[in-house]
Parts: structure tokens; C-alpha cells; sequence
């Protein structure tokens, strides 16, 4: 009955006269769409290795105790949520995802992903010639306090009937010893997905993460959007690769309180955005808990390339505070730190610092970055004309544009951060406080150690 | 509809006759179709009322006097050669105890042997016949009176009055009721008027004759001068204060879809007014309407065809301060404007290189880049001089006595084509230190140029006195083309940023209806009336391309490597729908019975497809090149490549079927008492899935909803006088969620850079309505009113946040509310001092307050209890006219709509509100000759911004500017 008259209907239609053209393409297909699978049919898949049987896990929750072993290979067909239990994950591991696919751990469940130096666990794309962006990456989110008024907020980069599932913070009385899980050597490579602007899926995302939570020894490479981006919290993070991703590398937002150790970025050529972007709340600046974090040990290395990558190194904004110290910023040609509006400017010199790091100048200097320092002279920087060049550049405890001398940081395939032997940075700078390692009185995040060696990998 | 039948109770009789007070007797020409004598004196004994009447200029075809123009015939049997001469017989049709003219009396006139013509009389009882010479015999009969009967002679070239004072038929048995049964012409206010005090509801009208007052060239802005009628965005009608959801269009009975798919509403700028009999805003329910119902109810009945042959012409242009002649962006080089009618030539469809059968991506990079080469590679906005805007209509209607049977049609058809221009401040807020601050400063240049095309043939016929058929098909297409570029500080980017989009969007709604009223049995008031339709609205949305690009303070460019930048879009929204009723009427007694039942299927489907290049180069200096430079084919492949960013949320599939059976009864409880009591049965169907076959990410909804609801309503109407009634009415309503709103299509809003997206679990608000209303038409031009009333909603609808990114989603809110009063007046200030009396005045003023109650866990939001998003907590319509025949008829219209939310505020960021704009219209018209009429118009006179505010920081403001028109109708 409904079929004839749609009949009829479509007969009408099409005398009414809808000469597009298009409007048969899209709509006809949009019939089928329904009925078919959505997955692009002749894209290449990798086969799984001899002895290694592929397990599909469908879109959908794992709400049990669950274990992913190595004799597998996890192809991820959709949005697959852990909304109870454990999802663990055995050394050596490969996941890999499809279009439209990630693995969100929600506040009700943990993760235990721990691999070795010699076996990673490995999440990665389903492609045999993979791209930044095709698949989700990993999301996980707790109950730890947040500055989002009312205490929780959906993460971003799905659509919000997912409900509960996208939602993390504390709420009213929040947890801030709130246990995500371990993720422990693991490489996640070609994630990211833009769903919008400023709405995107990261490499890793954490998102109301507690301080019982364990991220140690984690490569994100080549995402499509952020590498890692913290969403409050008081998660700790070390060992940290973050290497050419799209746009910023990290990204903390919301009022995370954690602390950071042995961080390594790497800026995309031509491509990424910012090395730190680094925010407490665009509607209110001055929310709490402000986000405040502590990184020791950072090595950030951009491009290296023309003023026209406008990439960025630390853009402290929107009211964040936080404390980094023995770090090196080094290549980025449009600015190697902007504080940006009043609120993080308020916080500056106390609750907001830069010591102990070098500044090292892109090698093409330009007339936009004559200093290194973004001074705000335009008049749009929103930060009443905070000069970045005396605050910053002018401390004592930081040295500017002194050769570095790192073995080969801005590599894309075989990169190598260790300093050279007498590199200036090997000593002279801070102590790092208790709970973190206070032997690294080194600048950037290595000293005489390459934690990065054999876990991680540069695809290109 | 497009005829007007009458059937009613004694009490109603008695008002519909005071209803029919005739016009000041020195009224010169009538409106088209309007068949009242202009030679004679005046009827019977006329109360003089103010001359309030309707200026010659007015009507939508204007016939000049029979003296000076021989008027056409009306309707004469056998085909009579054009130049037989003829003689006219006018007169009036009399109530000798209301002392008033009879309206919708049959007059037919016997050569002896057979009926030779039939008319009807007018509202004020008047009518006119033209008649070869020769003797015959007049009949006149209406129902309540003895039939009288006159012998006439007409001789060639003479004009022989005949008034006849109907004799009442003795009262009889109890349960005696009456019934009119005329076709009136709907065009006049006066019958719009009569038709409303009448009415078993709370309503309000605006007619053809008013809007023809007007500077108003389409429904929305028609729809202004209706009480408590907010216009949103130009083209969306709000009622009392409530928007979208809550407003359902009906169309000759039929709801319409809208064809947005990212609003609820239908834009009523798809209907030019010359298609428009009346449109009616019910502000109560009754249970023959379709059960949606929150604010109201818009009901647009498309014109009849004319009683006499007519025929117009009309030609307009008009100019805005802020575009004509001035230089306004344009895409021009690919404007599907650029066909004059609004139709895209085919250079905005999807290439053919792209394929069809699955997403581009992870494809041969050949194949890519190819493809990538073959989107249309246009994005530089250019300045264009602005044209002034030109509108063309043409109507042409007649009717004739064909083998017995009265045959009639009316075809319009109009094109228009205009251009505007829109230069805004766009600016964001945060709070910083506790204070709100602005951080963000944008600057907008908006160019739209839209051409419309329309046509509507409405053909009719009198099987016999009891008997109509009628089949009406229209068509409106509207092309949009909308060019804009903004610049300015972008504080998610810390830096300047410049960004184009072009547009171009195609609108159409083709529907088609045929109905039929069968009075089965005049005794007994039986009476079925039926209709059948389908109905077709589309969108689509034909290659958006938006480009943007990061700007250092040396002013170079970097271009913005993220969605909604070098990106092609894709959409076509097409709803079809078919349906048809039934509705029977019967008296018993002193009550009414009426019962119908209807169906209404409709189906949608909506598909898009989002392309745009990535930049996968190691030059960057490419990246701040033009658009057409960087997505030439030299630079596609290495540094930049095509991508599809298909989601499962650019494509559903939808259907709601809703099938309907209604009861009510209109219940005579005593002379001056009327009770109006019903229930409305409905069941509806609601499915949704959604998923693309190009998705690159996203996720499928399949949703299946049903309601089964009993509608209860009450409507009481006492009669204080025959001219003042109280009202009192209650019903129970619904409304369901729109697809758009469970659709979890994704929607970035560019201008507001966020994301709205629907809820797949949102569940059907219902509505308990009640209403208290006293009105007074002391005259049939004079309408005194004052209500009160107030609404209850359970689970209502609601815009809300998403997350602290500022992304909105729907939700039921926990509760609702709404309450407010209306006063309302048509009169003359003859009034005051019979000299004033050629100035007429009239005024609507609507207060509203709503509340409502978004829950606890809403706490991402500023104000979890707040007004509902979109209200309006007053709305002041103001109209003055100074009508004189003899020099113009000028109008000055003024009209205020109170703050609104236009978006919500969260994280202590206040709630976002549209400021009151005043607005002042200047219309004159003038007769050049008597088929000459001349419209001079100046809409905004006050040019005011228009402003959003959050408190007193303006996040968006712009200049709508100044409009001049000149309009000249023709009538031959």
C-alpha cells in the first residue's frame, strides 16, 4: 500500500520537475543506504599474518570482562564502548580499525593495555596504504574532577546519542584517584577523525582521567587531529611520543591537574598547528579547578619550515595556569609561546610558568617571528600587551637560540631526540618536584636514557 | 478552501446577517468578484457604518463602474456572442427583522421555460445580473424565508434595480435551524471578519484585501498583520510567541512539510500573495485539525476563482538602501542564479567523475586527484553592483454556465527576482575575571540573489447547487543564491581569519488536491465534503563551497586545513506525501453533528555528500594562494587531494504516517449559547534510519515511534449580544518531534561555528491549551477583542547543549509553560468624529510569559529555567490607513516583537537574545485609471538594526536598510 503510493508520489514528483540531476544520485543511493553495508566494499585490507585469526568486533558495548590476545588480530568494525568490566589487552596485540571505528573506555570500566618494550600493543589502521584519519583512536574517560560546570560533559568527536557512554567528570563529588586504566607501551597510528571544527577525535583522548590511571610509554603518530588531548582530570602522563599529527600534538583543556614527564613532539611538516595548546574553558576563562598541569621533560620540535605552516609552540590560553620547566622549543616559525587573554596572563608568573627551557628559532627566520616570542603588537592578541619576549625570553632561567645539538630530531622516519654528546642541555636545569623521576635534571625528555627505543615506530 | 460554504446555526445565522451590514453606500468600485450594485441606492436601511470599507484601489482585480465600462456578464446560458446587447439588473436582498442585507441568497432568473442565470448575493445582500433584453422572472430563495419571486423586463443598455425584502417563514417545530448556503467570496476582509465571528474557535485572519494594503509581496510578510504573528528569520511564523514545533502550516486543510532541513518550520516565502485567499491563524483547537497543534495553527486557503472574468497584470521593483546600487558580493560566475528563473543550470551538480557507488576515499590516487579536478574550482567571492529588484504576476480567472453546470478556473503566475544585502558584526563573548567580554570580532558581507517562479491553476465546478468539485496544483520553486565572506579576529584560532561560502540552495513544494462538497441533504444539513492530495516539497542544497583561511598579522594567508574549509557540499532533502478525508456534517435537532476521518502519508529522505581537499603537500606556501589557485589541477595531487567526509548522519530515511478519526458536536444550548465539544483520535507512525553509503565515520539510528491519542476539546461560545461573544475552550494536543530534531544528522552552523545535531530518543510533547476570549464586532469592518490564555506542556522540546564546545542537541524538558493575553482592535476613528472616518485603524498587542523547567542535570546551562527558546514576551502590531477613493489609500504599519533567545548560554555565559526592532511600513495606493492602479511603498522607514545580545555585549548585528517599491496592477 505504502509502496504504490510512494510510486505514485515519485511520479508526481518528477513531473513537478527536479532537473538537478543530483537529486537522483543522492537519493537513490541514500535508498540503498539503508538496506547495505556503509563500509567502501573494495578497499584493501591487510591479511592477518600466517596464525593469526582476525576477530571482528562490532560496533557496539563490551559490558564483561574481556580479554584481547595476541594470537588475534582485532579488526574494529564501529564505535566500540567498554561500558562495564576490563578490556584487557595482552602484549603484542595488533588492533586495527576501519573507517568510522574507535575504542572508547567509558567512566564505568578500565582498560589494562599493557605491552613491552619488544611487544607493543599495537592499535593502527585496517588499510594497506593507511592515512592519518582512518579510524577513530582511542578514548578514555573517568570521574575525575572537571571544571565544566555541573561536573560532567560529553567528550567530543561523536554525536551526542551515545548518551551516558561519551559522558565523563566526577559530577558534583568526582573522583579525582578515578582509575581509567593502564595503557602501557602502545602505539596508536593513522587515528583521528574531524567531525566538525573543534569536534574531532584524537589520537588519544583522556577525559576526566584520575591519578590511579597508568599512561606510560605511548607513541601516538601520524593522527589526524590532536595527539593526545587531555580533557581534566588528574591523569599523569610519561613516556610520551606524540609524532607528526595534524594538528596540535598536545592538548589540555577543561582543567586537567596532572602532571606530564619525558614528553616528545614532533610537528607534521607543513601541517601541524600547534606543539601545546593548552586551555582552561572558552566560555568561562576563569573556571575551577583551572587547569594546571606540571610538564617536566619536554622535547618540542616543529617544522622547521616557511612562516606559511604557522605552526606554534606553547599557546597557553584561556585561562590556563600549569608549570613546565626543563623543556625545549625548538623550530616553530610562527611563535614559540603566545599567552593568550587576560585570564592566563592573571595567572602568569605564579601559577603559570616557563623555566628552565631552551628556545631555539626556526632555521628560516621571518619578519613574523623576529624573536621567537609572539609579542601581541597587532592589538588581537587579547592579552592587554603581555610581552612574551621579556617575561619569558627575559627570564634567567632560559636560554635562547643556543644550539641544541640533538642527534636528529626533525627526522619523519628515523628520528632520534637524544642530545649529542656535549650538548648543553644534558645539565644545568631544574630538579624535577617528588612523585615525578628528580634525577632528569636534564632539558627536553631525554638525557643519557632513549626510552623511545623499540617500542616505537614511524610509519610513513 | 477555495469556495466558502456556510452551515450553521440559528444564533450563528442571526450574527453572519449582522455580518452583512452594508458597505457606505458611496463606495465606488467593488472588488473583483464582489457583485454589489453601484447605481442604485442603497439597500434597504443601511446603518450607516463607518466607511471602513475597502478603497477602490484595493481589490485584487478592480472593475470600474458599469457606467463608464460595461461590466462583464455574468454568466448567460448559451454561448452569447459578444456583442448581443445586454441590460443589468441590480439589487439588494433584505432582512426585515435585522434590518440588514442578506448575504448568499440565490437569485436565478427564469426566461419562463428555463433557468437561464444564477447568482448569489453578497455579503451586504447586493447583487448584480446581466441579462439580454427580454422578460423573465426573478427567484430569489434563501433558506429561513419564503421564496419570493419578481417579474422584470430588461431593456438594452439599462440598469433596473430590483431590491426584494424577504418575507421570515413562520417559526415551526423545535429544532428549527438554518443553514446558509452561499459562496462568498473570501478575498474581503469583511467576509474574514464575518467568518471568524462565526467561527467555533479563537482565531484570526488576515485577507486578500488586507494583504493587497500591504508592501507584502509574500505570505510571510502577509502573515505580520495577523494578531500575535511573530515572523522569524524573514520567512518562519511564530505564534503567540511560539515557534517551529508548535506552528503547523496548513494548506487548504493539508499540513505541510518543510522542506528545511535543519528548521521546523515551512517558509512562507514560498507563497506570493496573489496566491493566497485568506490565511487564518487558529489559536485554539478543534477537533477537525490535525492534532499537531501547539501555538497555533496556520491555515493558508489559496484564492477562488473569480464570480466575473478578470484578469491583472502586476509589475513591481523595488530598491534597499544597504543593497541596490550598491556593491554586494556575488558568485555570479557559477551562480545558478544566473538562470533568470532560479534553476540551477547544471553547473552546481555533482561531477560525474564521482562515483556513485561508494565514498572517495582510499582510492587509486590517480582516481583521486581526477576527481579532485573535477569539482568546480570557484571561490573567490566578487563584487558585483546590486540590481534593483523586479517582480512580474499574472492572474487570469473566470467562470461560466456550462451545459448547466457553473465551470470555473483561476491561474496565476509570477516570477520575482531580488537581491540583498546583509554587512554584520558577528562577535563571541567569554568571561574572563567574572566579566563578559567580547573576544571575538567577525565581519560579515552577505550577497543573496533569489529568483522565485510560481504558478497555481485552481479549476471548479457546480455539478449542480449541491454539488462541487474543484482541483487545485501549485508550484513554487525558489532559488537562492548566497554569497558570503567574513573577516576578523577568530579567537578559537588566536588569530585573524578570512572565511567564503558560497551557496545555492533550490526550494520547491508542488501540490495537488481535489475535493468535492456534496450537501446530500439540505433538510437535514447533511452535508460530506472530501479531498484527496499529494504533496511534494524538496531542497537541495547544490554544492556549498566553503573556504577559510588563517591570516597573520602581516596579512598573508595560510589556508585552514580542516572541515568546513575547501570543501564541496552536497545535499537534497525530498518529502513527499499523499493523504485524503473525509468530513461529514448533520443537524439533529439542536445539535450539529460532525464527524471525518484522514490520513496523511509522507516519507522523506535526505542525502548529502561532504568533500574537501587535504593538504598533503611540503610546499607551504601554497597554502596561501586562492582558492582557484590552490585546487587547480596542477596542485591537486601533490599538495592537495580530494577527500569524502561522509557521515552516517548526512543520510535517513523517515516517514510519518498519521491517520485520524474526529467526533464533534456544536450543541445549542440555548439561543445565545453554543458548546463546541469533540475528541480527535489519532495514531501516528514515526520511523527514522539513518546511515550513508558514502560514511567514511558516524553512527545509524533506526528509530520506530508510534502514538495512539485522545484529543479532547471544548469550545463554548455564549452570545452576550448578537454582536459581542465570550469564549471559552480547552483542548489537549501534541506535538511530535520533527524529524529534524530526531535525526542525529549532523549540522555544523558556520556562523556560530557549532554543531547541532537531533535526538533519535525524543518523545512526543502534549499540550493542554486554554483559552478565554471576549469579542465585540459592533460593525461587519470593526472587530473589538481581548483574551487570555495559557499553556501546559509536558515533556515539551527543547533546544539544549551538548557539550561545553557549545554544541546543541534537543531534549524533553521536564515541564513548560505558557501564559499571556491579547487585546485586539479593527476600527475607524469615525468613531470618535464622523469627519475621522476615512481613517481606519487596527492594532494587535500580545503579552506572553513562559517558563521552562530544563532539569537538574542541565546544569551545563546558564539558566536551566529559562523562557522557551524563541518566545517572544510581546508582540505589538499597529496598522493606521487613511482611505479616500478619490485621492489614496495610505497605510502606515508598525509592528515590535519582544526579546527572544536565540541561542542558549552555558557556563554562566547568558542566554542570547534578539532585541526588539521597530519597524515602520509606508504604503500608498493610488488609482492612475480606472484599470490603473499605482502602489508606492517604504518598508523600515525607521531602519533600526537588528541586534543579538548576551546582556549588553552584541554578538550580531546588521543594517536590514531602507526598501522603496513601486508596483503598477493592471487590470483590462
Amino acid at each position: 500500500m505504502k509502496k504504490l503510493l510512494a510510486t505514485a508520489l515519485f511520479s508526481f514528483a518528477a513531473a513537478c520537475g527536479d532537473d538537478s540531476g543530483l537529486t537522483d544520485d543522492i537519493s537513490d543511493d541514500t535508498d540503498q543506504s539503508t538496506d547495505e553495508s556503509t563500509d567502501n566494499d573494495d578497499q584493501t585490507e591487510i591479511d592477518a599474518p600466517p596464525g593469526v585469526t582476525v576477530v571482528e568486533v562490532a560496533g557496539g558495548d563490551i559490558s564483561t570482562d574481556t580479554r584481547w590476545t595476541a594470537n588475534n588480530e582485532y579488526h574494529l568494525k564501529g564505535y566500540v564502548f567498554v561500558t562495564a568490566g576490563t578490556l584487557t589487552i595482552e602484549p603484542g596485540t595488533v588492533i586495527k580499525g576501519d573507517n568510522g571505528s574507535a575504542l572508547a573506555i567509558t567512566k564505568e570500566a578500565k582498560l589494562n593495555a599493557v605491552g613491552t618494550a619488544t611487544a607493543p600493543i599495537v592499535f593502527t589502521s585496517n588499510k594497506a596504504d593507511p592515512n592519518p584519519g582512518d579510524w577513530g583512536g582511542v578514548v578514555m574517560l573517568g570521574k575525575g574532577p572537571i571544571n565544566v560546570t555541573g561536573g560532567v560533559n560529553n567528550v567530543e568527536g561523536f554525536a551526542t546519542e551515545f548518551g551516558d557512554r561519551i559522558q565523563y567528570g566526577g559530577g558534583a563529588s568526582p573522583a579525582p584517584a578515578h582509575d581509567c586504566g593502564k595503557l602501557k607501551y602502545a602505539r596508536i597510528e593513522y587515528a583521528g577523525f574531524l567531525l566538525s571544527p573543534d569536534n574531532e577525535l584524537n589520537g588519544l583522548t583522556l577525559g576526566g582521567c584520575g591519578t590511579a590511571t597508568d599512561i606510560d610509554y605511548v607513541q601516538v603518530h601520524l593522527g589526524q587531529d590532536d595527539g593526545v588531548e587531555v580533557f581534566g582530570g588528574t591523569v599523569n602522563l610519561k613516556h610520551i611520543v606524540i609524532s607528526q599529527a595534524d594538528d596540535d600534538s598536545l592538548d589540555w583543556d577543561r582543567g586537567w591537574t596532572g602532571k606530564a614527564q619525558f614528553v616528545v613532539i614532533q610537528q607534521k611538516v607543513g601541517r601541524g598547528d600547534k606543539g601545546i595548546e593548552a586551555d582552561n574553558s572558552n566560555n568561562d576563562n576563569d573556571l575551577t579547578p583551572r587547569s594546571a598541569p606540571e610538564i617536566w621533560n619536554l622535547s618540542m620540535i616543529g617544522s622547521d619550515g616557511s612562516a606559511a605552516d604557522a605552526q606554534g609552540g606553547l599557546h597557553l590560553r584561556r585561562g590556563t595556569a600549569g608549570k613546565i620547566s626543563n623543556a625545549i622549543v625548538a623550530y616553530f616559525p610562527k611563535f614559540a609561546v603566545d599567552v593568550d587573554g587576560a585570564s592566563s596572563v592573571g595567572q602568569f608568573g605564579s601559577s603559570l610558568t616557563v623555566k628552565n627551557t631552551y628556545f631555539v628559532k626556526a632555521a628560516a627566520a621571518s619578519a613574523i617571528w623576529p624573536t621567537g616570542f609572539d609579542v601581541g603588537s597587532s592589538g588581537t592578541e587579547n592579552d592587554g600587551g603581555f610581552n612574551e619576549a621579556t617575561q619569558i625570553g627575559g627570564d634567567a632561567t632560559n636560554k635562547l637560540d643556543i644550539d641544541v645539538r640533538l642527534t636528529a630530531p626533525k627526522s619523519t622516519t628515523a628520528p632520534n631526540w637524544m642530545p649529542m654528546a656535549g650538548s648543553p642541555v644534558l645539565s644545568g636545569c631544574g630538579t624535577p618536584p617528588a612523585g615525578l623521576d628528580t634525577t632528569a635534571t636534564f632539558c627536553g625528555a631525554m638525557g643519557a636514557d632513549d626510552w623511545t627505543a623499540g617500542w616505537t615506530a614511524f610509519p610513513e | 478552501m477555495y469556495r466558502f460554504t456556510r452551515s450553521r446555526s440559528l444564533t450563528l445565522f442571526a450574527l453572519i446577517v449582522a455580518a452583512g451590514t452594508a458597505y457606505a453606500d458611496d463606495v465606488p468600485p467593488p472588488p473583483a468578484g464582489d457583485t454589489s450594485p453601484t447605481t442604485t441606492e442603497p439597500a434597504a436601511e443601511p446603518t450607516p457604518p463607518p466607511a471602513e470599507e475597502v478603497p477602490p484601489a484595493e481589490a485584487p482585480t478592480d472593475q470600474a463602474p458599469p457606467a463608464e465600462a460595461p461590466p462583464p456578464v455574468d454568466p448567460v446560458p448559451p454561448p452569447a456572442p459578444v456583442a448581443e446587447p445586454m441590460g443589468t439588473i441590480t439589487g439588494t436582498v433584505t432582512d426585515p427583522i435585522a434590518e440588514l442585507g442578506l448575504p448568499g441568497a440565490t437569485i436565478q432568473v427564469s426566461n419562463g421555460t428555463k433557468i437561464v442565470a444564477t447568482t448569489q448575493s453578497d455579503l451586504d445582500g447586493t447583487y448584480t445580473i446581466k441579462l439580454p433584453p427580454g422578460t423573465y422572472t426573478v427567484i430569489i430563495a434563501t433558506p429561513e424565508f419564503v421564496e419570493a419571486s419578481r417579474p422584470v423586463t430588461v431593456t438594452v443598455d439599462q440598469s433596473l434595480t430590483l431590491d426584494v425584502t424577504m418575507e421570515p417563514l413562520p417559526k415551526t417545530a423545535t429544532g428549527e435551524t438554518i443553514e446558509i448556503v452561499g459562496t462568498i467570496d473570501t478575498r474581503r476582509e469583511s467576509a474574514v471578519l464575518a467568518e471568524r465571528r462565526a467561527a467555533a474557535t479563537v482565531s484570526d485572519a488576515v485577507s486578500a484585501q488586507e494583504i493587497s494594503r500591504t508592501p507584502d509581496s509574500n505570505a510571510s510578510d502577509a502573515v505580520k498583520r495577523v494578531v500575535a504573528v511573530t515572523v522569524v528569520e524573514g520567512k518562519y511564523v511564530a505564534l503567540r510567541g511560539l515557534e517551529g514545533r508548535y506552528v503547523t502550516s496548513l494548506l487548504n486543510g493539508v499540513l505541510l512539510p518543510s522542506p528545511e532541513p535543519d528548521r521546523n518550520a515551512v517558509p512562507l516565502d514560498l507563497f506570493p500573495t496573489n496566491l493566497l485567499a485568506t490565511m487564518t491563524v487558529y489559536k485554539s483547537y478543534s477537533p477537525e485539525l490535525p492534532g499537531q497543534f501547539g501555538g497555533g495553527t496556520l491555515a493558508i486557503s489559496t484564492t477562488s476563482f473569480p464570480t466575473e472574468f478578470e484578469m491583472r497584470v502586476g509589475l513591481s521593483t523595488s530598491a534597499n538602501t544597504v543593497a541596490t546600487g550598491q556593491d554586494g558580493l556575488s558568485n555570479a560566475a557559477t551562480s545558478g542564479v544566473r538562470n533568470f528563473l532560479g534553476f540551477d543550470n547544471g553547473s552546481r551538480a555533482l561531477p560525474d567523475a564521482v562515483p556513485r557507488t561508494r565514498a572517495v576515499r582510499n582510492m587509486d590516487a590517480g582516481q583521486m586527484e581526477q576527481i579532485g579536478e573535477s569539482m568546480p574550482n570557484i571561490w573567490t567571492p566578487t563584487d558585483e553592483t546590486v540590481s534593483p529588484n523586479v517582480g512580474v504576476t499574472v492572474a487570469v480567472g473566470d467562470s461560466a454556465i456550462i451545459g448547466g453546470k457553473r465551470v470555473g478556473y483561476l491561474a496565476t503566475g509570477m516570477m520575482r527576482r531580488s537581491f540583498s544585502v546583509r554587512e554584520a558584526q558577528a562577535g563571541k563573548t567569554a568571561l574572563v575575571g567574572g566579566e563578559l567580554t567580547q573576544i571575538e570580532d567577525l565581519n560579515f558581507n552577505v550577497g543573496t540573489a533569489e529568483a522565485t517562479v510560481g504558478g497555481l491553476a485552481n479549476v471548479g465546478i457546480d455539478l449542480d447547487a449541491d454539488n462541487q468539485l474543484n482541483l487545485l496544483g501549485l508550484y513554487t520553486h525558489v532559488g537562492e543564491d548566497t554569497t558570503s565572506f567574513a573577516d576578523g579576529y577568530s579567537e578559537a584560532d588566536g588569530s585573524d581569519i578570512a572565511v567564503s561560502r558560497m551557496m545555492f540552495v533550490e526550494r520547491q513544494l508542488g501540490f495537488l488536491q481535489l475535493n468535492g462538497t456534496h450537501k446530500l441533504n439540505r433538510e437535514r444539513g447533511l452535508e460530506l465534503r472530501w479531498q484527496g492530495n499529494v504533496a511534494t516539497t524538496s531542497r537541495d542544497e547544490l554544492d556549498s563551497r566553503d573556504l577559510a583561511y588563517i591570516v597573520s598579522p602581516t596579512g598573508g594567508l595560510q589556508y585552514k586545513d580542516q572541515p568546513g574549509s575547501g570543501q564541496h557540499f552536497w545535499q537534497v532533502l525530498e518529502d513527499l506525501s499523499g493523504g485524503g478525508g473525509v468530513d461529514a456534517r448533520v443537524r439533529a435537532g439542536k445539535v450539529q453533528l460532525r464527524a471525518g476521518a484522514a490520513a496523511q502519508l509522507s516519507s522523506r529522505a535526505l542525502g548529502g555528500r561532504r568533500f574537501r581537499y587535504r593538504y598533503v603537500g611540503d610546499n607551504g606556501a601554497v597554502r596561501g594562494l586562492s582558492g582557484e589557485e590552490m585546487f587547480s589541477a596542477e596542485n591537486i595531487g601533490p599538495n592537495f587531494m580530494l577527500e569524502e567526509g561522509t557521515l552516517h548522519e548526512d543520510a535517513y530515511e523517515a516517514s510519518l504516517d498519521v491517520y485520524g478519526a474526529f467526533a464533534m458536536g456544536e450543541v445549542e444550548i440555548s439561543e445565545r449559547f453554543r458548546a463546541i465539544v469533540g475528541a480527535r483520535y489519532e495514531y501516528a507512525n514515526q520511523t527514522l534510519a539513518n546511515g550513508s553509503r558514502y560514511a567514511v565515520a558516524g553512527t545509524r539510528a533506526d528509530i520506530d515511534r508510534s502514538d495512539n491519542d485522545v484529543l479532547p476539546s471544548a469550545n463554548l461560545v455564549y452570545a452576550l449580544t448578537p454582536e459581542q461573544n465570550v469564549r471559552a475552550a480547552y483542548s489537549y494536543t501534541l506535538a511530535r518531534p520533527r524529524f529534524r530534531e530526531l535525526a542525529p544528522f549532523l549540522f555544523f552552523d558556520y556562523l556560530r561555528r557549532r554543531d547541532i545535531s537531533g535526538n533519535p530518543d525524543l518523545i512526543t510533547t502534549r499540550i493542554h491549551n486554554a483559552d478565554l476570549r471576549w469579542e465585540w464586532f459592533p460593525t461587519e469592518d470593526e472587530v473589538f477583542a481581548a483574551s487570555v490564555f495559557y499553556k501546559q506542556f509536558v515533556d515539551p522540546i527543547e533546544q539544549v547543549m551538548a557539550n561545553a564546545n557549545g554544541d546543541a542537541t534537543f531534549l524533553n524538558a521536564d515541564s513548560g509553560n505558557l501564559f499571556g493575553g491579547e487585546i485586539e482592535a479593527r476600527s475607524s476613528l469615525g468613531r470618535l468624529d464622523p469627519r475621522l472616518s476615512d481613517i481606519r485603524f487596527g492594532t494587535n498587542i500580545a503579552v506572553m510569559r513562559s517558563r521552562v523547567n530544563l532539569g537538574d542535570d542541565q546544569m551545563l546551562l546558564t539558566n536551566q529555567n529559562r523562557a522557551l527558546y524563541g518566545q517572544s514576551p510581546f508582540v505589538v502590531n499597529v496598522n493606521v490607513g487613511y482611505v479616500n477613493p478619490k485621492i489614496a489609500d495610505v497605510n502606515l504599519l508598525y509592528n515590535v516583537i519582544g526579546s527572544r533567545i536565540t541561542d542558549v548560554g552555558i557556563e554562566g555565559l547568558p542566554d542570547t537574545y534578539e532585541r526588539p526592532m521597530h519597524r515602520v511600513d509606508l504604503v500608498a495606493a493610488r488609482l492612475l485609471r480606472k484599470d490603473l492602479r499605482l502602489k508606492l511603498s517604504v518598508a523600515n522607514l525607521l531602519n533600526q538594526r537588528v541586534r543579538l545580545e548576551q546582556d549588553d555585549v552584541t554578538i550580531n548585528s546588521y543594517q536590514p536598510g531602507v526598501s522603496f517599491a513601486l508596483g503598477l496592477d493592471w487590470t483590462p
